[in-house]
């Protein structure tokens, strides 16, 4: 069973085979998980929210046809139900627009290099600052290791979307890193090219 | 992040290995000559690795057992179905509103066809409210007036 890829899994499990369901949880609790628990930034909530993302997604997987892969499903599902999270929290943050904020360049400083790697030792406390759709791309992407494509299935965006996305949100996170920054350089005033 | 010639979003997917072709070539040939995108490649592969370095986080149960009777117990009640099931039953519904459909367009059609004669007056009275004159008024051009009842 653990040698089946996922579809096939499901296709076991669609026809109530135990083992099936016993496998697929065995591989994707831990990354639901710990998806869940950066994105809301609590472990606590986040083991009771994985468990509410498996249910509904094996209660759903009757209905469930092989034009996604399961993971980008299952993903979609603890997305969504970790937004509910948030939303019934109030403590979502959204990026006004699509990624339409600017940040500043800083040239090429050893200093503020070191400053950088400094503060990303601290990388769970700047995630937590992080804008929401920055943070969860971020985690697909870093954390996951998801393709461009699957990142577009499970947020609804499409590709070029993602990768600009995906750039703002580092820039983000970089700027969080890099505070207090050191003076823009004179050759460092451009914007950045946000086309995709 | 470092001055990268406005190349961000670019030099992004590239450290994602997400381009390719022509712009992946051309990434690859300007960071040659290029230390402002070289330390902006730099910091985003540093924050790569801090990523990587993140404690892995674990559920720390194993959540398949506590999930199944959870499950059971949600299709018991009746408001998912059981995995495996014969669920064309769902369908019942909308076959039988189809089914309805047909029966009342033919009921309908054969009224059309063979339906009963107007109640009342000659055949065809019904429709004299779609004349050019309707009934009652008065007739100002013959020719467009046809005889009473021949409609």
């Amino acid at each position: 069973m653990q040698r089946l890829p996922d579809d096939e899994c499901v296709a076991l499990y669609q026809k109530g085979n135990k083992e099936a369901f016993v496998e697929l949880v065995r591989r994707y609790q831990d990354r639901v998980y710990r998806y869940i628990a950066r994105l809301i930034g609590s472990r606590e909530e986040a083991l009771e929210l994985t468990q509410e993302t498996l249910l509904k997604a094996f209660l759903g997987l009757s209905d469930w046809r092989a034009n996604a892969p399961f993971r980008a499903w299952l993903f979609q599902i603890a997305s969504n139900t970790a937004i509910d999270t948030l939303r019934r929290r109030r403590i979502v943050q959204y990026v006004p627009m699509d990624d339409e904020m600017d940040f500043e360049d800083h040239g090429t400083d050893p200093e503020r290099n070191a400053h950088i790697a400094q503060r990303l030792r601290d990388l769970e406390a700047l995630l937590a600052r992080l804008a929401h759709e920055h943070r969860e791309i971020l985690l697909l992407r870093e954390i996951e290791e998801m393709s461009y494509s699957e990142i577009g299935e499970i947020l609804g965006l499409n590709e070029g979307t993602v990768k600009s996305r995906i750039a703002r949100a580092r820039a983000a996170l970089l700027a969080l890193c890099g505070t207090p920054l050191p003076a823009a350089t004179p050759a460092s005033t451009g914007k950045w090219n946000n086309q995709q | 992040m470092s001055n990268d010639c406005g190349m961000r979003v670019h030099l992004s997917a590239y450290a994602d290995g997400e381009l390719a072709g022509a712009l992946r070539a051309g990434i690859e040939a300007h960071l040659q000559d290029c230390p402002g995108c070289t330390a902006a490649l730099r910091e985003l592969e540093a924050l790569r690795g801090a990523f990587r370095a993140l404690p892995p986080l674990a559920a720390g149960v194993d959540l398949a057992p506590v999930l199944w009777p959870r499950l059971e117990r949600e299709r018991a009640a009746g408001l998912w179905p059981r995995a495996g099931a014969y669920r064309g039953w769902r369908l019942a519904p909308l076959s039988l509103a189809a089914a309805a459909t047909v029966v009342i367009g033919v009921f309908l059609g054969t009224l059309l066809v063979h339906g009963p004669a107007p109640v009342g007056g000659a055949p065809g009275a019904a429709m004299a409210l779609f004349d050019p004159v309707p009934p009652g008024g008065i007739c100002l051009a013959s020719r467009l007036c046809p005889p009473a009842g021949k409609i």
